[in-house]
């Protein structure tokens, strides 16, 4: 176990090196970890965000321009959440339930177990 | 399909498929799955060997074990036993050193996957045979039996397992977006020199290593097939999702989603 | 083929974050190019809430993912498990 933990550790040491020294390490073909991805994509639209909301760039946008943008952080997690929900929901409500296969396993279990008895298994 | 001619045929008669079954406490289910795989095997007419890693179980599993390889020989039914309970990981690096297969099967020993039957499907064929006719069609690295794909499914769970699986699967669908849609499900088949690259990059147990497996899959650029198939939930003792299993999951997610 | 309550349960969900997703939509996007005095506004809590109100919901999952997971850690804590 304590291996485990210290590879992991190990790990996470040097997801933190492509951090601090991106450069060095991408010569090794590191790839940017799914959490940079993220980080970065979000930041983009923080900074998209805080340039319409607060007109950073005095681009004299009209107020309602700048009343919708401001609360676009709340909508767009709240666009998230209802997708996820309605993904999951649907993936829930198509979900197959294979009775047929519970069936004939139990057919399969049912043979194999005389079959294996013949053949001289004690169970 | 049917345009492909001699060099294939002569390689499929050469290809051998080694199946691992790590086992710990499988005593009822043991020589029900390996008799599943025997039967199936011999209708089919591909070379294969049956690796049991049985972990010291307490309960005689590994004597039930020796009694198959009496009934099927000892070259369909390969006995590695270890010690002590080494987890998943190192059974599987266990089993491919000893394996004599070109391609190997990784699946549960508890009966999950229903091998003989798919169902919600017309055609009755047996899920090994899907999996190694997809393996063939696109020369795939890994082909990885999906639950929640086209006639995909399960058996034996309720609302409330569902809605967690299915939620889980959106969660990690979203964080790491990998190229296949079932992660943790356990019934795949791999080329050797793959598993063996692939299990030696993996530090994880239990559901979160099946899922680690194919995210180190997907770093390495190796392609991944998929069949639907239906899980009939464990025959024999019991499958948990607990407290337990759902923070580890969401922790091992956590750690891959940091790190690949 | 899934069985009918899962089914209901599903597609309830489905229908659920549709009603909210539209309903939330209208609120933020569409409401201030509406003027003031218009009846829409009656359905609708004051600009404001349209923020405080995800934010209650995103402290609320945030607080029951921390209780689920200390809960979780201390059962693992407390009687070890004889195996």
């Amino acid at each position: 176990e304590k291996t485990v933990g210290g590879l992991m550790y190990g790990k996470r040491l040097s997801s933190l090196l492509q951090v601090v020294f991106p450069g060095e390490l991408a010569a090794e073909g590191v790839i940017m970890t799914k959490l940079m991805q993220w980080l970065f994509g979000v930041s983009l639209l923080a900074v998209v965000w805080a340039l319409t909301a607060y007109d950073l760039l005095d681009l004299n946008l009209p107020q309602t321009y700048r009343d919708v943008a401001w609360p676009m952080p709340a909508y767009l997690l709240v666009s998230f959440g209802c997708y996820s929900l309605a993904v999951i929901g649907y993936r829930v409500a198509t979900f197959n339930d294979c009775e047929e296969a519970s069936r004939e396993l139990r057919m399969h279990i049912k043979e194999a177990r005389e079959d294996l008895r013949k053949k001289g298994l004690r169970f | 399909m049917t345009s492909r001619t001699t060099p294939q045929q002569s390689r499929d008669s050469r290809d051998k498929y080694t199946v691992l079954l790590p086992t710990y406490n499988e005593r009822e289910n043991l020589p029900l799955i390996v008799w599943l795989l025997v039967k199936y095997f011999n209708k089919s007419g591909y070379d294969y060997e049956i690796i049991v890693i049985d972990d010291a179980s307490p309960d005689g599993t590994l004597d039930v074990a020796k009694q198959l390889q009496e009934i099927y020989g000892k070259d369909k039914v390969v006995l590695r036993p270890r010690a002590s309970k080494l987890g998943l990981g190192t059974a599987y690096l266990h089993g491919i050193k000893q394996a004599t297969g070109n391609f190997i099967f990784i699946m549960d020993a508890d009966l999950s996957h229903h091998v003989m039957h798919p169902c919600c499907m017309s055609n009755h064929k047996p899920y090994l045979s899907l999996l190694i006719r997809k393996q063939k069609e696109g020369n795939y690295d890994l082909v990885s039996g999906t639950r929640y794909r086209g006639s995909g499914g399960v058996y034996g769970w309720d609302l409330r397992r569902k809605l967690i699986s299915r939620g889980a699967n959106f969660l990690t669908q979203t964080l790491l977006r990998p190229n296949a849609s079932d992660l943790t499900g356990s019934f795949r088949l791999y080329k050797k020199e793959v598993l063996e690259t692939l299990v030696e990059k993996c530090m994880s147990k239990g559901y979160v290593f099946q899922m680690e497996i194919i995210i180190r899959a997907r770093q390495l650029k190796y392609t991944i097939g998929e069949v639907p198939i239906s899980f009939v939930d464990r025959v024999y003792g019991e499958s948990k999702l607990g407290g337990n299993e759902i923070v580890s999951f969401a922790k091992g997610l956590l750690l891959l989603f940091a790190t690949t | 083929q899934a069985t009918g309550a899962d089914q209901a349960v599903g597609f309830g969900l489905v229908a659920f974050s549709l009603l909210l997703f539209a309903y939330y939509s209208v609120w933020v996007v569409v409401l201030p190019f509406v003027d003031g005095d218009h009846v829409l506004n009656k359905y609708f809590l004051p600009r404001e809430y349209s923020v405080i109100l995800p934010g209650v919901a995103a402290l609320a999952l945030l607080l029951f993912v921390g209780t689920f997971i200390t809960a979780v850690m201390w059962k693992n804590r407390s009687p070890k498990k004889v195996d």
